[in-house]
């Protein structure tokens, strides 16, 4: 043997030991104490020992066992580790989403009836105004560097412009169903904070909006089917909302009439009795015609 | 305990600390290997000081106190001492010191006892079980917790989807002979196994704001309570063991089982065959009020109704909290007839009054606002935050108010000392005067 070679030996000797020491050193400072197991009695001691030498014995088993079956499962579930979330931990039965798909369909009766009385209107109003909010909730969400696909899929933008689209006229021009949208998801929506912080209901808001703003068109209402002497086509309403250029022979005078409650005030102030308004061909058997089922429709779904 | 002593099964290893507070025993034989902090069940995840030991097998028992045949000869304070020195607590998983509860007072009078049999939340079926295994148990246990609270009568109360233990226990009442308990079916309905729910739903009576059910007559104790009463009290026997529920589709073979206080859950988890493929969560207790576990490694203790391991589908998380839509279906589940929605402003908000003006400390934390809502916001979490953050807020208040006495007395007292040298000066001085002039 040369002597070369015990050199490096003693010297990983002495490495291990400095490594030991500086371990040692570290746990002491890091307040580790190697467990309570000083001054134990000569029983304690060999008690231990018995225990510590039986459990050898069981792990030998173990590992036999594990062996044998080649479980790696049994391995799994010893000591497995988890993930952390809070209670309750159920399926839970509702969602933002769920409930808005409800009040969707609530509204859905009264729209139906809306469409049978006012024709083309309320479904071209219900489509610009569906448009115009997701879009606008949409680029709001993204100017506020959220997600927007979140905002957009829980349906709250699109149940207030089908909201707002039942409270306006039939022929409202396109682009007054847009402003009272976008008004309704920009501004009393989103910048107050989206959806559940906002003071006022968006739909009604922006419709106030249209009516203080726009009172003329937001007061034009087409006459109910049955005392409408010009139903107009898809085709016609379309035209109408979108370049405001009525059909031939037709006048705003011809298209359009005086609402059930306006016409009742204008009566009373002439000093008609209310049994001599009410025989007029504009009001149903409890309340304007056309309108008694709308409503009646909507309340139907609202309180079912 | 030291590392190294032998305990026999049975034996005190921990000793109560306080009035409200219950002794542990030795679940088996054996030696403790380790007095070292561990984790355990518990909601903060922060582990505690565990004795840990090594059991020899044998299981066998240290010397019990004497077996008490004729309870009824015996003094109430006896046998409550009997139930204390037995680390006797709630089982239905509040885990309150049962000779507490059993010990209602010289100035109130108890006119029912109620055997809780209606199971805490879904899932769990370890008091199903017990009734239906042990129910002349359960019953003397109940005879003896009546004698002890000098109650008259006595409502067990079982949900109606538990027809076997029903049967069970009103065999037991009819064999026994018993005029006075009343095996009772509820409808199930979570969450009636909380005591005022239940006595609610027994009754029509509620438990006043604030209070316990023994301001109008009543004390509740959960089946498995009683069983153990009728173990201490007849056989001396601590309590060293309870049933346990292992379920959900997380469980190869779901099951009921009596289990050694103490023992790991990872140990019962196998004995039921192990997790599934599936296996996502898994909680201690109910999918409503329960916690979830990091690890299966903790022990089981008195307060572990229930070891849930959930599947992915069973469970699935809830995703990210939305705004509050104010749409109020957490006030209508609310069984307390609280006002989640504005409890929950108020806490996020931290206005710890007007939380407590909305009666927070009324909640129950049962979980079914959270359940309902469609936000998905963990309502709960914010309650006992506010909760906890009151309970701080007024240990503080308490501290300063003590500080505030204290200096107020240091300044008196001060003053006295000076005041009473002064007059001890002056008296000196007068005496002096006096001597000169004489």
């Amino acid at each position: 043997m040369k002597e070369g070679d015990a050199d490096p030996k003693k010297a990983a000797i002495e490495a291990a030991k400095a490594r030991a020491a500086k371990k040692k050193a570290q746990m002491a400072q890091e307040g580790v104490e190697p467990g309570n197991t000083e001054n134990l009695t000569d029983t304690q001691q060999k008690a231990i020992d018995e225990v510590d030498s039986r459990r050898g014995e069981v792990a030998a088993e173990m590992r036999k066992d594990e062996e044998a079956t080649d479980s790696s499962e049994q391995k799994a579930y010893n000591r497995m580790q988890f993930p952390s979330f809070t209670s309750p931990h159920t399926d839970r039965p509702n969602s933002v989403r769920k409930n808005m798909l409800w009040v969707i369909a609530a509204l859905m009766p009264g729209a139906a009836a809306m469409f049978w009385y006012f024709g083309w209107g309320i479904i071209i109003n219900m489509v610009i105004a569906s448009a115009t909010a997701v879009s606008c909730e949409a680029l709001v969400m993204k100017m506020r560097g959220r997600q927007a696909s979140s905002a957009v899929g829980d349906l709250s933008a699109l149940l207030t412009a089908l909201l707002l689209a039942v409270a306006l006229p039939p022929l409202l021009p396109w682009w007054l169903t847009v402003i009272g949208t976008a008004f309704a998801i920009v501004v009393v929506k989103q910048l107050y904070g989206g959806l559940g912080y906002n003071p006022f209901n968006p739909a009604m808001a922006g419709y106030v909006l249209l009516l203080i703003s726009y009172p003329v068109q937001m007061t034009s209402w087409l006459p109910p089917v049955m005392l409408n002497e010009n139903p107009l086509t898809l085709i016609q309403t379309a035209t109408v909302i979108f370049t405001g250029a009525l059909p031939i022979d037709l006048t705003w005078d011809a298209l359009t009439m005086a609402s059930p409650l306006d016409s009742m005030r204008t009566q009373l102030d002439l000093n008609v009795t209310l049994s001599e308004i009410k025989q007029s061909p504009l009001w149903g058997d409890f309340g304007g015609r056309g309108w008694e089922w709308s409503v009646t429709g909507s309340c139907w779904a609202a309180c079912s | 305990m030291k590392v190294g002593d032998h305990v026999l099964k049975g034996e005190i290893i921990g000793k109560p600390q306080g009035y409200i507070s219950a002794p542990v025993h030795a679940p088996t034989s054996g030696v403790v290997t380790a007095v070292e902090t561990h984790p355990i069940p518990h909601p903060s995840g922060l582990p505690a000081h565990c004795i840990i030991i090594d059991s020899d097998g044998e299981d066998r028992w240290c010397e019990l106190p004497e077996k008490i045949s004729d309870y009824s000869a015996q003094e109430p304070a006896l046998l409550r001492e009997r139930i204390r020195n037995a680390g006797i607590v709630g089982l239905g998983g509040a885990a309150f010191p049962t000779s507490v509860k059993a010990n209602p007072g010289p100035d109130t009078k108890i006119h029912t006892l109620v055997i809780n049999g209606a199971e805490c939340e879904p899932y769990i079926t370890c008091d199903d079980m017990l009734m239906r295994q042990q129910a002349e148990q359960v019953l003397t246990g109940a005879t003896i917790l009546r004698y002890i609270i000098g109650a008259d009568s006595c409502l067990i109360a079982i949900e109606d989807n538990k027809p076997e233990a029903i049967a069970a226990m009103g065999a037991a009442v009819t064999a026994a002979g018993i005029a006075w308990a009343e095996v009772v079916s509820i409808p199930t309905r979570y969450p009636s196994g909380g005591e005022k729910q239940l006595i609610k739903v027994l009754t029509g009576e509620e438990v006043p704001s604030g209070g316990i059910p023994s301001q109008i007559g009543f004390v509740c104790h959960n089946v498995g309570t009683a069983a153990a009463v009728a173990d201490a009290v007849l056989e001396g026997k601590p309590l060293i063991s309870r049933y346990v529920t292992l379920t959900g589709s997380g469980i190869s073979n779901p099951c009921n089982l009596e289990v050694l206080i103490g023992t790991p859950a990872n140990e019962l988890i196998e004995q039921a065959g192990g997790y599934t493929d599936t296996v996502e969560k898994l909680i201690l207790g109910g999918p409503m009020m329960g916690f979830t576990l990091e690890s299966d490694v903790v022990p089981i203790t008195k307060a572990a109704n229930c070891l849930l391991a959930t599947g992915s589908t069973e469970s699935p998380s809830s995703g990210v909290a939305l705004a509050c839509i104010r749409c109020g279906r957490c006030a209508e589940a609310c069984p307390v007839s609280l006002l989640p929605q504005q409890m929950y402003w108020y806490s996020r908000a931290k206005d710890l009054k007007k939380t407590q003006e909305y009666n927070l400390f009324d909640c129950i934390e049962c979980g079914c606002c959270s359940h309902v809502c469609p936000s998905r916001i963990p309502l709960v979490q914010y309650f006992r935050f506010a909760k906890t953050e009151s309970w701080a807020k007024e240990r503080e208040a308490k501290a300063s108010d003590r500080a505030r006495a204290r200096s107020e007395a240091r300044t008196a007292r001060q003053e006295r000392i000076k005041a009473e040298r002064k007059a001890l000066q002056a008296k000196k001085k007068a005496a002096l005067a006096k001597k000169k002039a004489a």
